[in-house]
């Protein structure tokens, strides 16, 4: 939420998106590293999307995975060529507030409220592997704060021309989104606590979890599950494909955006319909979207610290901010995440190892 | 050149954590613990798929699918014990894994044809019941 409202905040006021301050800030070299490595998480988590996608599509029309994973890029392909970015970003956004039945679902199951809130601190003692609580931490939090979100934010604010009136919008759509999102993903925790853990099951399988956000109700609620990860895997998956392109044009500085022809564009159009092809190909090559997504949370959390410190760089910098500078209770909230980030980062690839990528 | 240098270490560190996750070894008693609980869970998907299913919360393609996505975990788990070699003193509990996976596959295939049968679906659920508490209480003590 703080990086989100920040990053978007600095790219108003100062119309730096984050691929531009990362060059200014790193230099041409080491920016090009965090963009290529940026990038090559993007591609993952795109392939991974992807293949979940595919997933669903098959749990709800029975067709062959690999012919729904075609069509499905090929949609989503279609939907970034006809739609302004208006009406992308808030048709997905919309949609896949169908992702809420997981947290009924987790209230329908009547949990222990007490445990639930004893459960929000993190106590290491009790657990007899701490070094899978600790990939398992690690995971969690870098799902929770996936960099590429942060890019898309901050382009769609330039892409729907905000301007400093808009702050306040911008605040309320990063609080807001933050909220109903880590509202979510808690609901999902809870169901894995309350429906997994009593019978020792570690999902295996995307449509497990399915069934844990239908749990208590009837064939109703499946459905919407359904569809509220469907449209949650659509959105995320134009998320990091455009992401991807976004990046490229903002690195080096040429002309981007998806409400501009083309033609007018030709290197972002060319970047997000290789981002999307790419990342079909890596999921119809037979790679598990779970590895995939494994991949993505571990390694997105070693290149975050690269594209959030320059975030609260700049937003902390008067020169370029002026009145719109942080104020000091962002700024040190924001140097205390990004020492949470930054450790985490440091500890994600010994975890990945140690743990095997998390066997219990 | 720092950046360079920079792209060649986070390449190496990707590749390491890559072999890290498919390197090919020796089974340890821990890695067959490991196993037992990916067996079990497994099972345990298969119980919990059955409840749902009885309970009418499922659609017939839901099921179709369901099923597909287990039996193809069950498979690549399946091969992966195939292409292990188990310790010595893990032989006993990496042949019952083994036996254990290739079981439920055999039971998982069944429950699509089952789907309008609910006696048929209980006693499906005690078979896949049976299966991993035999898993569970017979294995060596280590």
């Amino acid at each position: 939420m703080l990086y989100m409202e920040m990053c978007g905040r600095v790219a108003v006021v100062a119309h730096e998106p984050v691929f531009a301050i990362v060059r200014d800030r790193f230099g041409f070299g080491f920016g090009l590293v965090v963009l290529i490595a940026s990038n090559l998480l993007n591609l993952i988590t795109c392939a991974a999307e992807l293949g979940g996608i595919a997933i669903i599509l098959q749990l709800l029309t029975g067709w062959r995975e690999k012919l729904l994973l075609l069509i499905a890029a090929s949609l989503l392909g279609l939907i970034v060529f006809a739609f302004k970015f208006q009406w992308i970003e808030r048709t997905f956004g919309l949609a896949g507030v169908a992702m809420t039945v997981f947290a009924i679902s987790a209230v329908a199951l009547h949990p222990n409220w007490h445990r639930f809130a004893r459960g929000l601190i993190p106590i290491f003692a009790h657990t007899k592997q701490p070094l899978l609580y600790g990939y398992y931490a690690v995971g969690i939090f870098s799902a929770l704060l996936m960099a590429y979100e942060v890019h898309f934010y901050s382009s769609g604010a330039i892409e729907e021309d905000w301007t400093t009136p808009n702050l306040t919008e911008n605040f309320s759509v990063a609080a807001f989104g933050s909220a109903l999102g880590a509202i979510i993903t808690v609901g999902i925790l809870m169901l894995g606590a309350l429906v997994f853990l009593p019978r020792g099951i570690f999902p295996q399988t995307l449509s497990t979890t399915i069934i844990a956000g239908a749990f208590p109700f009837a064939k109703k609620a499946l459905i919407i599950a359904l569809l509220g990860v469907l449209t949650c895997l659509c959105g995320a998956a134009l998320e990091t494909a455009l992401s991807g392109a976004y990046n490229i044009c903002q690195f080096f500085n040429v002309s981007w955006g998806n409400n501009l022809r083309p033609k007018s564009a030709p290197v972002y159009t060319a970047a997000w319909i290789a981002m999307l092809a790419v990342a079909c190909a890596i999921a119809l090559s037979g790679a598990r979207p779970l590895t995939l997504v494994n991949i993505s949370v571990v390694f997105g959390m070693v290149v975050m610290p690269f594209t959030y410190y320059p975030i609260l760089r700049v937003a902390a910098d008067k020169n370029v901010m002026g009145k719109y500078v942080n104020g000091t209770v962002n700024t040190v909230v924001g140097i205390i995440f990004l020492v949470l980030i930054t450790i985490a980062g440091a500890a994600a690839i010994p975890l990945m190892l140690l743990t095997h990528s998390g066997r219990p | 050149m720092l950046w360079l240098r920079s792209v060649v270490t986070i390449l190496l560190l990707a590749v390491a954590a890559l072999c890290g996750c498919s390197r090919q070894n020796t089974l340890t008693s821990d890695d067959i613990r490991s196993e037992v609980l990916a067996v079990t869970s497994f099972a345990s998907q298969i119980e919990i798929f059955i409840d749902f299913v009885r309970q009418g919360r499922a659609t017939k393609l839901f099921v179709q699918g369901h099923t597909k996505q287990l039996e193809r975990e069950l498979s690549r788990n399946a091969q992966q014990l195939d292409d292990s070699i188990p310790s010595l003193e893990t032989q006993r509990d990496f042949q019952k894994c083994k036996d254990t996976v290739g079981l439920l596959r055999g039971e998982l295939s069944l429950i699509p044809q089952l789907i309008n049968n609910d006696a048929a679906l209980q006693t499906e659920r005690e078979h896949i019941e049976k299966i991993r508490e035999r898993l569970t209480n017979e294995r060596s003590p280590s």
